[in-house]
């Protein structure tokens, strides 16, 4: 039982045609740029490997001279999309490279006759823009697994080939050459062909996924004031709150908080007058906040800021230099008299508390500073709000219905 | 030149092992039932292609070719099952069994098990019906029928053609030469397309989960979660889209600008989850009155907006003026509550040419006016 290059040559036509193909349409779909690389790369191996049984029938011009330039040409292609996908364009422009090599020593070197020499210069292009493409992919900032293991197959074939330049002299590497029997075919045909599916699939999956999370950032994300939207706001809030009883601080604190007046506001000065108050008003909070801090529009003049490990008096604390951030920067706005002025509602949880009760909490506080005259701090009590005092039950939560 | 159809069964191997892994990779992420089905179907093709060259070797047969076409077509059963959950049929199981019991029966207790054309018949008529049934899963399944869906719709057909051709040129001298090194046109063309198929089901399998999943993370993006229907960015998006002609009809339009009367208020008085049903109401009432060709969507707080494409001002304050009739009868007395509410619209006309934003605003100042002149009423703004 042995392995037959020419049926691998065939299939490796095959799949990297598919792969093409299926790249094709995802860069249809729009995104990722690297995919107008990818496919005709792909598309470019498919024809060389095609090409390279015709050895058999004494076509060297194509089966050796076309087929080798296509198939290096293709491998720059590959790599030419990974330089544009990590950011260094510039180095999209080797491409041509390996392929401008491999017909340069086609044409003039003496050694073209010799298949070592051949294989050593083929194995040599691959190893390089594997390689480099390699470290590109594992070197690149925040990278995820997806990219890290496209990286890591890279590497591989890069010392794959590396390998087959070492080995290249041992007996049994290279039987025939017409027929491509000897290790030195079987193995890099069989790599060949089971690394075009693989990174046909990796790099389909890279290019979706990039498209997939700037989806999932329109979806999370407010349309006027570019922070979390309400939807966000409850799924990272939820995670924040179960995480509180691990941090060294397992105090939690919601700030509900709305602009006073709104309305009026936006009766007055007009709508769009309104949206850039409320964008004012968001870069204003964003100022206050640290890194682990969570902060959501909820719906119309209404923010929420969750501040994982501060207790009550520092929510306290940060919630009224919001409040006086605030009326300061919105006394006046483009040379009209505003006194645009906001109103909070603080409730605490020592420990792990469910965002249902603490958005409760604060609303009621929300509603007794809105009532106390507006433009207040004001922190729950949970007794007092529990009582049932207000006039009406304001039972909501800040989750999507 | 000669392709050699042990090294495609070694190959197809490997492929359809790497293929496994890649929808394992897709099952961590998508959490999509089918992708398990799929990722042990090509498990299956994996073994069962890795087994087969070993009738080269004596005494092996059992495994070579009993075990191996087992092995076939379990992975073949489980991948046509795992369509049937995605498509959203009931007792998928069904679709998994018949294939692997009917070779199991068939080698067990059939004599005519010796001949290497009765095996190909019979492989190869179950291979036929059973992509048949794939194809028309597919076409027949929950959700929408994508490019994609149908496309390996088609690539199911056609491989169960393949196999249906390949039963009826059995007897044609040259189908098989030599069945121990598999030679003959009833093995190298049909295998070589069965390694082929074999990837590019697996890309279209992964392509229609991925895209089921986008839509709903789309879907999310573009709705308002409150009322469920469009949200500002979307709205805005479709109808620039609709107002300027490209995708259907002469281009321009109306837009309507929907404000709710008071709604500080009727959250104060009876709460926020009752305000939130008011807006809720409210939609459903746009809704009502809309056209085919019309849409709504959510501005922010309690704005909406109506695009009305190819419908001049008249037209358009016709129908906000019934949307308001309509809203202040059923809102006058909501679940047993005195409300009262009701909505003030400004109609705005809008060229082929014009920009959604001039006219939204232009709308905006109607709404103003009628806001100004009472509430509860329809003001057209003056063409520009």
């Amino acid at each position: 039982m042995q392995f037959d290059v020419t049926t691998m040559l065939l299939l490796m036509a095959g799949t990297c045609t598919i792969a093409s193909g299926a790249m094709l349409m995802e860069w249809r779909k729009g995104g990722e740029p690297a995919l107008a690389w990818w496919s005709p790369a792909f598309l470019v191996i498919g024809i060389g490997s095609a090409l390279t049984p015709l050895r058999q029938i004494g076509l060297d011009v194509l089966a050796i001279g076309l087929s080798n330039a296509l198939t290096i040409g293709g491998y720059g292609g590959l790599f030419a999309g990974i330089a544009s996908f990590t950011g260094h364009r510039k180095l999209t422009a080797l491409w041509p490279l390996g392929c401008i090599v491999w017909l340069l020593f086609w044409l003039f070197s003496p050694l073209s006759d010799d298949v070592f020499a051949r294989i050593v210069v083929q194995s040599f292009s691959v190893v390089v823009y594997s390689a480099v493409a390699g470290v590109l992919l594992l070197q690149m900032p925040r990278a995820n697994a997806l990219v890290k293991t496209v990286g890591w197959v890279f590497t591989i074939r890069a010392v794959f080939f590396a390998v087959r330049i070492a080995m290249v002299s041992l007996s049994g590497s290279v039987l025939d050459a017409r027929l491509m029997t000897g290790f030195s075919f079987t193995s890099v045909m069989f790599e060949g062909v089971l690394a075009s599916v693989l990174l046909g699939y990796l790099l389909l999956a890279v290019g979706r996924d990039r498209r997939e999370v700037s989806l999932k950032r329109l979806a999370e994300t407010d349309f006027l004031t570019g922070i979390d939207n309400r939807r966000a706001f409850a799924l990272k809030a939820r995670v924040a709150l179960a995480l509180a009883p691990r941090r060294t601080n397992p105090n939690t604190s919601l700030l509900i908080i709305d602009i006073d007046n709104f309305k009026r506001l936006n009766d007055t000065h007009g709508h769009a007058f309104g949206d850039e108050v409320l964008q004012m008003f968001a870069a204003i909070v964003a100022g206050h906040l640290g890194p682990a801090d969570l902060f959501a529009r909820l719906g119309g003049e209404e923010f929420a800021v969750l501040l994982p490990g501060q207790n009550v008096e520092s929510a306290t604390r940060t919630a009224n230099a919001i409040r006086r951030s605030f009326a300061e920067a919105a006394d006046v706005i483009d040379g009209r008299s505003v006194k645009s002025t906001v109103s909070i509602g603080i409730a605490s949880a020592a420990e792990a508390g469910s965002l249902d009760t603490l958005t409760r909490l604060a609303d009621g506080a929300l509603y007794r500073a809105k009532s106390g005259g507006r433009n207040k701090v004001i922190a729950a009590e949970p007794e007092a709000e529990m009582s049932g005092s207000q006039p009406c039950s304001q039972t909501r939560s800040a989750a999507p219905a | 030149m000669h392709v050699d159809v042990p090294t495609i069964y070694l190959v197809l191997a490997g492929i359809a092992f790497v293929v496994a892994l890649a929808i394992l990779a897709e099952w961590r992420k998508l959490a999509t039932g089918a992708m398990i089905w799929w990722a042990a179907g090509f498990l299956g093709i994996a073994a069962g292609a890795a087994t087969a060259p070993l009738r080269l070797l004596p005494g092996l047969d059992w495994l070579a070719i009993g075990m191996c076409n087992l092995f076939l077509s379990t992975g073949f059963g489980f991948i046509v099952c795992g369509i049937a959950q995605f498509t959203g049929r009931k007792g998928i199981v069904l679709f998994a069994l018949p294939a692997p019991a009917i070779w199991l029966a068939f080698w067990m207790f059939c004599p005519e098990f010796s001949s290497i054309e009765i095996r190909i018949f019979l492989q190869s008529s179950v291979m036929t019906a059973f992509s048949f049934v794939a194809s028309w899963l597919l076409l027949n399944g929950d959700g929408n029928r994508t490019f994609f869906i149908r496309l390996l719709a088609c690539v199911f057909a056609v491989h169960g053609l393949v196999h249906a051709l390949r039963v009826a040129l059995l007897g044609v001298p040259g189908a098989v030469l030599d069945d121990l090194r598999m030679t003959g046109f009833a093995f190298t063309p049909i295998i070589f397309e069965g390694a082929i198929a074999v990837v590019v089901i697996a890309f279209l399998l992964i392509a229609i989960a991925r895209e089921r999943e986008e839509d709903a993370l789309r879907q999310l993006a573009e709705t308002d979660f409150l009322t469920g229907i469009g949200n500002r960015r979307s709205f805005e998006q479709n109808a620039s889209l609709a107002l300027s002609g490209k995708r259907s009809g002469p281009g321009g339009g109306s837009i309507a600008v929907l404000d709710l009367d008071h709604f500080k208020r009727i959250n104060d008085t009876f709460g926020h989850a009752f305000g939130d049903d008011i807006l809720r109401l409210l939609c459903a009432t746009v809704r009502l009155h809309l056209g085919p060709q019309d849409f709504c969507g959510r501005l922010g707080g309690e704005e909406f907006a109506v695009c009305l494409p190819g419908r001049t001002a008249e037209d358009a304050a016709l129908v906000a003026e019934a949307i308001r009739r309509d809203f202040a009868e059923r809102a006058l007395i909501f679940r047993g509550q005195p409300v009262g509410a009701a909505v003030s619209v400004g109609v705005a006309e809008i060229s082929r040419a014009g920009e959604l934003q001039d006219a939204l605003s232009t709308a905006d100042a109607a709404l103003y006016d009628a806001k100004r002149a009472g509430r509860n009423r329809v003001e057209v703004a003056q063409r520009a």
